[in-house]
């Protein structure tokens, strides 16, 4: 178990090296840079900003650095090799690793990526936490409800809420209930600033949309799967046992039909932590992903790449739980790794 | 509580239906049979011929809906289970009847130790606690001999091989010690020598416990040595029953003989053919009244079109749906005629080519 | 050949023949089951529907998708409300003309919705394509390789497969979006190439793994064994039979497309506007969301309208893959 942790820990670094590699790449595709924008700004100025945040370097590898140093007489290969990665992408990682993701550019360097993630990030994880949990706490019953009966009103309920909940994009059922609440009863959900400190009725209104679709996803997932568990030949012999539909259902069928539905639930948690641009962005939530959307439309090239980074490693974090949770569900993999 | 005058089981015209797109099936279609105190009877039949429908609706565990009982009784010493509630079949499944299912690799849950599947039905009906379940538990696996049965308790059904499985299901099985087991094929899955493991095993535990047992198999050549006697269903319907040895001796159906006739045989002569039987199993569908054998039947008459023959003694203790007295000796010369007719004209077919190429 | 037939129907005796029910095919199994399915097949009418009235929009629009100039804007009015709206101002009333009023620029919101249909429906379907063609190709390659070529190709794409998606997306229109590559057919190539560039991973995991059970299965060896050649078995015996769950796939990417499309163009970096009156895709839905959020009060029918659209077409969209799953599942 251990090892396979370590094994799966490991396997987590190329894949954000990637995602960095390749966010870093696009970025360096587009047109203008940061500072382009504010049209009053001298070209000396510019200068000097560039030198600061280290853009004046060469984008991938220094060559011209190594060159100078050997000619310098330097032959630790440390050095060297320190000097060769002294680009914009080498040092961008060398910090990363170290927990430092650069300055932004729009603080103009006064605030760094990380303080911004650790200033907007509890907002998002509050929301996305109280959207996991409804989704969960609403999602599983409806789902194993519509599955234990069958071709009921239960279950016509739950496949409609799943069939509408997981089509419908959370940014169509978000603006309607922002729509409907303002027109139907003149509340307005959009909150000022300080009404997202700790947990308040502020996050209802936009975890209730954030998780409509998880909630409804693991419904429909959880209802194929106890359906599916159900006529497996173990559930006849449990019955041939004489054990009753509550043994049956608690002891027998539950935990084998929740295995599919842990897979999901640890992307889907990551997913609702940090990809709630959209719902942040209606509710005017001061989150990481209206931070993240603010940063695009100003080139803030430093918050986009850490934010990315971030996001990245929270998903691939959900996905190593998941692994985690899965050997305890099921003993065939615990055995096989 | 027993009635000592009564047979154990007595299943009197049962009826299962099955509602399918294409109409309703009748899977089990008036089937009567009983099974006495520590008698052992073989159910035989190809797939789809009712035989584990049968058993199913005995447990009264036929998946409704699709399927239902539509009519007759199933007199469990002496009471119908055709009338009992759930909860009153819950405390028979698993205690008084009990049932092997034919795949052990898919049978036993795989996500919770044996321990725990073992122990549940001991604490259930035998009113143990968790301490004297666990070693009842590890007595029935030492019995159907799993060794080092205190530890294996701890394991999954994975960490088994399929042979093991079905011992660990068959001590299950018998675990409440039940007055009837029903086995459902439960060698099928296995391989050959495991095969016979399992059956000296079975019949090892029959003889040690004075269990009852319904044998259900699609292997004439299992049966022989395991039951006392035998029901043959062909479509939904019993076509045969009588001893087991009478039935290998006296077979009084077409379709018993041609079961028999292709069970290959080593005590048999070079020139000896198999005579299996021809055609394909029956279309569970098709509603005409008529025997269900009849396409594939070698004697077939112009009576067997517009008939079903009803079950009748053909001498004591020996039924045969057939309407008339065909014996083994009949079917086996009819084979070898039209063997030899076959040989006749492929040589003759062979000897016209032959003579085609000589005279091009 | 003719011998045993006549022997088969000999009269009186009915022969092998009479087990015979007319053969249904795998195929038209799952249509006929798919049929009894009422959900599916509102969906497939829906989208049908849809599909003619993308094709017919300049019959069916009541005015041009465009901005109008001049004397038809002065006689539209900026923020026209939905015809059965009264308002103080005479030139906010509601007009039957424009059923579900104007937008800020004094378009027709009807015009609109009828013209993005077909952005909606070509996001949806050319990049399942793409996706479908890239994610089948790989999955077959490295299911039918094995060896090192599968380890790695499965290892790029688990990496694929990690990239959070709608950020990744989000990162591409910002990079590309303002060149020439990023405006071509007013931002759509763009968006078909990053949806595909990412989606094809669940598909080649999805076909690898029919691939691999396949592989294993008696018919493959018995091709191999009368010696088919390998291009041949992966196309005449294992893509066939990885069809149905390809089908099913196809079914959800489109509305995972459509949705993309509407997100980014919400966020203000999807499809571009164009002005053209010539231009076949002026306006897509996301974009009339997007203007309509910003009204929400003056003009909410913009947001209303374009919201229905998206939410029924994406509804449909699930339906009718639901429906497929469910008829081509043999299980069931």
């Amino acid at each position: 178990m251990i090892g396979f942790l370590i094994r799966r820990i490991l396997a987590v670094i190329p894949v954000l090296f990637v995602v960095a590699f390749i966010t870093f790449f696009l970025m360096k595709q587009a047109k203008g840079g940061p500072f382009d924008q504010e049209k009053e700004v001298n070209p000396a100025t510019v200068k000097t900003l560039n030198a600061r945040f280290g853009l004046d370097k060469p984008t991938w590898i220094n060559t011209t650095a190594v060159s100078r140093a050997s000619d310098q007489g330097v032959a630790n290969p440390l050095t060297l090799t320190r000097a060769f990665l002294d680009s914009q992408f080498g040092n961008y990682i060398i910090n990363a690793v170290q927990g430092d993701l650069g300055p932004t550019y729009s603080s103009k360097g006064t605030e760094n990526v990380q303080d911004v993630i650790k200033r907007k990030f509890p907002i998002s994880l509050r929301l996305g936490l109280l959207a996991a949990a409804l989704a969960v706490l609403v999602g599983l019953p409806l789902g194993i409800l519509g599955a234990l009966k069958q071709n009921t009103i239960f279950d016509y309920i739950s496949l409609i809420v799943a069939t509408i909940g997981t089509s419908v994009p959370t940014f169509v059922t978000g603006l309607l209930l922002t729509l409907f609440l303002s027109r139907v009863f003149g509340v307005k959900p959009i909150k000022p600033i300080d009404a997202w400190d700790g947990y308040s009725t502020a996050y209802i209104a936009p975890a209730c949309i954030l998780g409509l679709n998880t909630m409804a996803y693991i419904t429909r997932l959880t209802r194929s799967s106890m359906l599916e568990v159900k006529r497996q030949d173990y559930i006849r012999t449990a019955r041939a046992k004489g054990m009753g539909d509550r043994v049956v259902i608690t002891r027998h069928m539950l935990r084998n039909s929740m295995i599919p539905v842990v897979t999901i639930l640890g992307p889907a948690v990551a997913g609702l932590v940090t990809g709630s641009f959209i719902i942040e962005n209606i509710f005017r939530v001061p989150g990481i992903g209206d931070e993240f959307v603010g940063s695009i439309g100003s080139r803030d090239y430093s918050m986009i790449m850490g934010a990315t980074l971030f996001f990245a490693l929270l998903v691939a974090l959900g996905n190593l739980t998941v692994d985690v949770v899965y050997g305890f569900l099921d003993p065939r993999i615990r055995s096989k790794s | 509580m027993a009635k000592e005058n009564t047979p154990l089981l007595d299943v009197r015209n049962l009826q299962v239906q099955f509602k399918t797109q294409d109409g309703i099936i009748n899977a089990v279609n008036n089937v009567s049979f009983t099974v006495n105190r520590g008698e052992t009877l073989g159910i035989v039949g190809e797939s789809g011929s009712g035989k584990s429908v049968t058993s199913l609706a005995i447990m009264r565990l036929i998946p409704a809906p699709p399927g239902k009982i539509a009519g007759g009784q199933i007199l469990f010493d002496g009471e119908d289970l055709v009338d009992y509630s759930e909860a009153e079949m819950r405390k028979i499944r698993g205690n008084r009847i009990s049932m092997i299912f034919q795949d052990p690799m898919t049978s036993l849950n795989p996500v919770l130790r044996i321990g725990r599947q073992m122990t549940e039905s001991l604490q259930l009906h035998m009113n143990m606690n968790a301490k004297q379940a666990r070693d009842r538990a590890a007595e029935l696996l030492a019995m159907v001999g799993i060794p080092a049965p205190d530890k294996r308790l701890d394991d999954y059904p994975h960490q088994f091989s399929g042979g093991m499985r079905q011992r660990v299901m068959i001590a299950m099985g018998l675990s409440c010690n039940p007055e009837l087991l029903i086995a459902d094929e439960p060698t099928t899955a296995l391989d050959v020598t495991i095969q016979a493991q399992i059956l000296e095993l079975l019949n090892r535990l029959k003889d040690e416990t004075g269990t009852a047992i319904i044998f259900i198999t699609h292997d004439l050549g299992v049966v022989a040595g395991m039951t006392d006697r035998v029901m043959v269903m062909y479509a939904g319907r019993a076509v045969e029953q009588t001893s087991t040895q009478q039935l290998y001796d006296n077979p009084r159906m077409p379709y018993t003989m041609g079961l028999l006739d292709s069970i290959p045989r080593l005590d048999e002569g070079k020139g000896e053919r198999l005579t299996p039987i021809r055609g394909l199993p029956p279309d569970m569908l098709e509603k005409a009244e008529r025997c269900p054998f009849a396409p594939r039947c070698d004697f077939v008459q112009e009576v067997c079109w517009t008939t079903i023959p009803p079950l009748r003694s053909v001498e004591p203790n020996h039924q045969a749906a057939c309407l008339f007295d065909i014996t083994h000796e009949q079917r086996q010369s009819a084979a070898s005629k039209k063997a030899a007719e076959e040989a006749a004209a492929l040589e003759s077919a062979l000897e016209s080519v032959i003579a085609e190429e000589h005279s091009a | 050949m003719a011998t045993t037939s006549s022997e088969m129907s000999r009269p009186g005796q009915p022969g092998v023949e009479e087990f015979q029910r007319p053969v249904r095919s795998l195929w038209s199994d799952a249509w006929g089951r798919l049929r009894r399915n009422k959900l599916a097949m509102i969906g497939l009418f829906y989208i049908f529907f849809l599909s003619l009235v993308a094709i017919a929009a300049p019959v069916l629009a009541p005015h041009s998708p465009a901005r109008p100039i001049g004397a038809e804007l002065r006689e539209r009015g900026a923020y026209r409300q939905a015809a059965w709206v009264e308002s103080n101002n005479e030139k906010k009333t509601g007009l039957w003309t424009y059923p579900l009023g104007t937008d800020s620029g004094g378009g027709d919101v009807l015009s609109r919705l009828i013209y993005g249909t077909r952005v909606s429906l070509v996001v949806g379907f050319i990049p399942m394509i793409f996706t479908l063609l890239i994610g089948v190709t790989m999955g077959l390659v490295s299911g039918y390789a094995g060896g090192a070529l599968d380890s790695w190709m499965m290892r790029f794409t688990d990496v694929v497969f990690a990239l959070p998606d709608i950020l990744f997306f989000i990162i591409v229109q910002t990079a590309f979006g303002k060149t020439t590559f990023g405006r071509t057919f007013n931002g759509l190539l763009l968006i078909f190439v990053s949806f595909s560039v990412v989606s094809w991973a669940g598909v080649a995991r999805l076909v690898r793994g029919q691939v691999l059970s396949l592989k294993e299965k008696e018919f493959v060896e018995a091709a191999h064994a009368v010696g088919v050649k390998n291009n041949k078995i992966l196309t005449r015996h294992i893509l066939p039979n990885t069809l149905a769950p390809i089908i099913v796939a196809a079914a959800f990417i489109v509305p995972g497309a459509i949705v993309t499309e509407a997100v980014l163009s919400f966020l203000g970096i999807g499809i571009q506007p164009n002005t053209s009156p010539t231009n076949p895709f002026p306006t897509s839905w996301g974009q009339m969301i997007f203007e309509g959020k910003s009204g929400i009060d003056s003009q909410p029918w913009i947001l209303i309208s374009s919201a229905i659209a998206i939410a029924s077409i994406t509804i449909a969209f699930v339906a009718l893959g639901d429906g497929l799953r469910d008829a081509l599942d043999p299980r069931n």
